[in-house]
């Protein structure tokens, strides 16, 4: 069956109400199929035998299928899916994907795209996501092009671990049962509902838990970055309690929305250590949409766990590959 | 006393419009050119200056936003005078027209208003060909909700726009290129024109001719040719198609038992043809002769000045046709 | 805030809107109601979560599918189940009918028999906002197929130039007429191009979202937003509402177009459906909801015996109205 990568471009991605409410960039359509040419073209320069793409209803991956499908050698195929418009397309996709046995996946997406690939993927298939979001703490800031290359090269067994990076994940916990599971951040907010689900008020943000945050990220994960700046290597994330008279700082929670946050208090979070969350009526966000409500009766608490996605380091996949390039 | 000056057309206009704005602030003027420029004909020079930005504003080349804008703000209280530079561009906006302004206050059971003002130009003698050259106010009095005003001097021009401003219906005011720079004696202030009374420019015994627009002056050039010749012609202008005063029309045909109708627009289905019929239906026992129409023929408007002086009515047509009337006594 | 009072007045204003509809669809098979109508069933969450950020003096311009437009903006639907009746008693004296409801009294500038002419409308309501520098906004809804239209392209323009405080709300319900917006297999290719309507609006310099129409909190917020900007004097936006129409296109329309799972798969996420079950979870109970649902169907019986107990208009009535004057 020969080497399949998968290809998932969300449509949705960079089009929410943080346009409204910020500087966000709406990310077209238009540009989402030039990502995803751009990622099929590295695919294919890497010798991978066929791509899974992602049938979406706005026809995405049908324009990408369309355009390049009779001019390269790799094979495209569409992937079905019910075409809902929602995050179920992404996760049937992402699901059908894995049992294809694809050796990678490219997501072009945010991080809220890349978290519903997670879930529906899991972590033994490593994954890259081409910057197309409104936060893109996880996407990387390559060309589309070299995305696909290195997407390529690990699949096709040329570069291994190397190239590879586990990072790690939040899951929460509802009354003793896992609810669901975050890359980069939790947050418990008494917003009193999802609506539009981008989180768009951060001082409605009660306790966040951060898998990871630099000065460099947008997003809720600014915020740790400003206060303790923490990595996906670190093992370790933090617990931030909002409110109170601790200290303010200064984070980008949206893009080019600098906004002063009041904290009461924070502290490191070890891998498998399991937080209670003080019980109350919260929507909870997760890598920054907000998903889940739970109520003052309910038990909530977070596990950070060290078995999160396994990304790809197209940096360090692209330098591999030089070496051997030379030795042919 | 009122202070009588000669102005031309155009001054009257922009004179009416001035003092209305002056009077009613929720008058605003939109259209292609209107601000800067002052409306390519010069209608509303001095407008942007007196008045700013906000209450004259100059539109993208849109017909359709713009026309539609006027009646969405008709619809929300203001009182918009809307140019459209041509009335053959009607064609890009005829659904805000037809089927928004003209019928809104009928569909909705007659509990709204929409006082707004189309100001467009007709007519032809430019040579400026089959889009820019037409008269085409029989397409707008044939659908239900829409005045038609088509002043043919000074004196009515500024009469009848500040009528047309302070009416609380669709209209469209209809200006002939040819008529811009004619001269007449119009008060200094304000007044009022009142629509469906029309004008007896003279009086006559023998045939009655019914003209509007720049036909009006046309005819009184065959009406002075014909007396020289004893033919004795009343000249009659509606000045508003719509609403029309029928029993001007009817009282004179009466008198003189002929008609005559004179109409720039393009004579299928025309003006002409609808007074016609209406004459034929009320005063069809005054009649001593046919009733007769000179209209522009049912063809685009040519270019050439010798192919457009074919097809236009003048006062030579209209002195031909009138003969033909009076001789079949 | 969103209070409890207002998020019952929404979920009221929903069943009124379904439970008219439905009745509607009934009277209409039995021969009852003349004419075309045009049924809002499915789409309920984008009127009311629009029009909940509405005010005295705000205005909207409506669709062919006007009814749910109207009943959210609080035209009395007594009035207008006599319209639909053509009787004398109607909203519009009967000569409007479904197609031309208006009742400018609580700012509803009319739904509309020509696609996509509401467009223009809203421009000039939204220009004598801004001349009169109320704060006033207005709100122009148009279906996925109005998009096409040039006089909503025109509009699109002139809104941004002027910056005028009006909200373009796309009513992407899937279809127009048959054709479809978005493609849910490649076998079934999207014709009309609904697809980059949000991204037009960007064109245009129009910041503009992408919504879930069938989450009426979602919409709530995001018009928020958009409302928020418009009263603030910054200008338009445009919300992109993913929804769905329950019935067909017209009433008679025989749906050869779509199949009756996909009719299935949408109504499983039901807007009305969905804001009940949220607002149970967040702690209302069940019988207020019920009783709030019985109440609206007595009052749409209510409609139709007042309806139908009222006199049909005078036949001289045909020649009032078309000018503020007499008839001439």
């Amino acid at each position: 069956m020969g080497i399949r990568v998968g290809l998932i471009i969300n449509p949705d991605a960079g089009k929410d109400i943080r346009r409204l409410v910020s500087s966000a960039s709406y990310v077209s359509n238009f540009t989402k199929v030039e990502l995803g040419k751009r990622v099929v073209m590295g695919l294919n320069a890497s010798k991978v035998d066929e791509v899974l793409i992602m049938h979406d209803n706005y026809g995405l991956g049908e324009d990408v299928f369309d355009m390049l499908s009779k001019h390269i050698t790799t094979n495209l195929t569409l992937v079905e899916t019910k075409g809902t418009g929602t995050v179920q397309d992404t996760l049937v996709a992402a699901r059908k994907m894995r049992e294809a046995g694809v050796k990678a996946v490219v997501v072009v997406g945010g991080d809220g795209t890349l978290r519903a690939v997670y879930k529906s993927c899991g972590n033994e298939v490593p994954m890259v996501c081409v910057a197309a979001g409104t936060n893109n703490v996880t996407g990387a800031y390559y060309d589309a092009t070299l995305a696909g290359y290195a997407a390529g090269l690990v699949a096709t067994g040329l570069v291994g671990g190397e190239g590879l990076r586990r990072v790690k994940s939040i899951e929460v916990l509802v009354n003793g049962r896992h609810a669901d599971t975050a890359v980069i951040d939790v947050a418990f907010m008494r917003t009193p509902y999802i609506g539009a689900k981008a989180v768009v008020d951060v001082n409605d943000i009660l306790y966040a838990v951060f898998s990871k945050g630099e000065p460099t990220d947008i997003g809720l994960a600014s915020i740790l970055g400003f206060i303790k700046p923490t990595s996906f290597e670190s093992d370790f994330g933090y617990l931030v309690e909002f409110g109170g008279d601790g200290f303010e700082v200064k984070a980008i929670v949206m893009p080019g929305e600098f906004r002063t946050i009041s904290v009461k208090g924070y502290r490191a979070v070890k891998i498998y250590e399991v937080v209670e969350i003080p019980a109350g009526k919260y929507v909870v966000a997760l890598d920054g949409e907000r998903e889940l409500e739970v109520y003052e009766d309910d038990l909530v608490s977070i596990r950070l766990t060290p078995n999160g996605p396994l990304l790809i380091n197209v940096h360090k996949v692209l330098n591999a590959i030089c070496g051997l390039s030379l030795r042919r | 006393m009122s202070e009588l000056r000669e102005i031309t057309f155009v001054e009257a206009l922009n004179e009416a419009l001035h003092q209305e704005m002056e009077r009613d602030p929720t008058i605003v003027v939109m259209g292609e050119d209107v601000g800067v420029y002052g409306g390519i004909f010069g209608v509303t020079k001095g407008l942007l200056e007196r008045f700013g930005p906000d209450r004259v504003v100059d539109t993208p080349i849109s017909e359709t936003a713009f026309i539609g804008a006027g009646v969405g703000a008709a619809a929300a209280g203001l009182r918009p005078v809307v140019e459209l530079m041509f009335v053959d561009f009607f064609g890009v906006c005829m659904d805000q027209i037809y089927n928004q302004a003209a019928k809104m206050r009928y569909m909705f059971g007659g509990k709204i208003k929409i006082p707004l003002t189309i100001r467009t130009t007709i007519g032809a003698g430019l040579s400026a060909a089959a889009q820019h050259s037409q008269t085409l106010y029989s397409i707008f009095a044939h659908v239900p909700g829409i005045k038609v005003i088509v002043p043919s001097t000074p004196y009515d021009a500024k009469g009848l726009l500040i009528s047309a401003v302070r009416d609380d219906n669709p209209k469209i005011f209809f200006e002939h290129k040819l008529l811009y720079g004619v001269r007449g004696p119009v008060p200094k202030e304000p007044y009022a024109i009142p629509f469906g009374v029309a004008d007896v420019k003279t009086e006559g015994s023998d045939v009655t001719i019914v003209a509007v627009a720049y036909m009006v002056h046309e005819a009184l050039k065959a009406s002075n040719e014909l007396k020289k010749e004893g033919v004795s012609v009343e000249v009659i202008d509606p000045r508003t198609l719509v609403p029309f005063d029928k029993e001007a029309v009817f009282k004179s045909v009466r008198k003189t038992g002929r008609l005559v109708v004179v109409d720039e627009d393009y004579d299928r289905c025309g003006f002409a043809s609808w007074v016609a019929a209406l004459v034929a239906d009320e005063c069809f026992g005054y009649l001593d002769a046919p009733i007769k129409r000179v209209t522009t023929p049912t063809v685009p408007i040519p270019f050439s000045p010798t192919l457009e002086k074919e097809i236009l009515p003048n006062a030579e047509k209209i002195v031909k046709t009138v003969k033909e009337v009076v001789k079949k006594v | 805030m969103l209070t409890q009072d207002k998020l019952l007045e929404m979920y009221y204003k929903m069943v009124l809107i379904r439970a008219f509809e439905d009745r509607v669809h009934e009277l209409f098979v039995q021969g009852r109601i003349p004419g075309f109508v045009h049924l809002y069933a499915g789409e309920e969450a984008v009127a009311v979560g629009v029009t909940s950020h509405l005010r005295k003096g705000d205005y909207i311009t409506s669709t062919h599918r006007g009814h749910g437009h109207c009943i959210a903006m609080g035209v009395d639907i007594k009035g207008m189940m006599a319209e639909l009746f053509g009787r004398k008693s109607g909203t519009c004296r009967g000569k409007g009918g479904s197609m031309h409801i208006a009742d400018f009294e609580v700012g509803m500038l009319g739904a509309n028999g020509i696609v996509g002419a509401g467009g223009p409308l809203a421009v000039g309501a939204a220009f004598a906002a801004k001349y009169r520098g109320s704060g006033d906004v207005v709100v122009c809804f148009a279906g996925d197929g109005a998009q096409n239209q040039g006089a909503v392209l025109e509009s699109l323009n002139a809104a941004a130039i002027w910056k005028l405080p009006l909200i373009f709300v796309v009513e992407d319900n899937q279809y127009a007429i048959s054709l479809r917006s978005l493609s849910s297999t490649k076998l079934q290719p999207r014709i009309s191009t609904a697809r980059s309507v949000a991204e037009r609006a960007v064109a245009f310099g129009i910041p503009s979202v992408t919504v879930d129409g069938m989450d009426v909190l979602a919409v709530y917020e995001a018009a928020k937003a958009a409302v928020e900007r418009a009263r603030a004097g910054e200008g338009p936006s445009l919300l992109d509402c993913k929804t769905y129409r329950y019935y067909g296109h017209f009433e008679g329309d025989p749906m050869v177009y779509r199949s009756v799972e996909e009719v299935e798969e949408w109504k499983k996420r039901d807007p009305i459906k969905l804001f009940r079950e949220r607002l149970v979870r967040g702690g209302v109970v069940e019988e207020v909801l019920d009783d709030i649902r019985r109440k609206a169907s007595l009052e749409v019986e209510e409609a139709v015996r007042f309806a139908e107990e009222s006199p049909y208009p005078e036949p001289s009535e045909a020649y009032t109205d078309v000018f503020t004057d007499p008839y001439y």
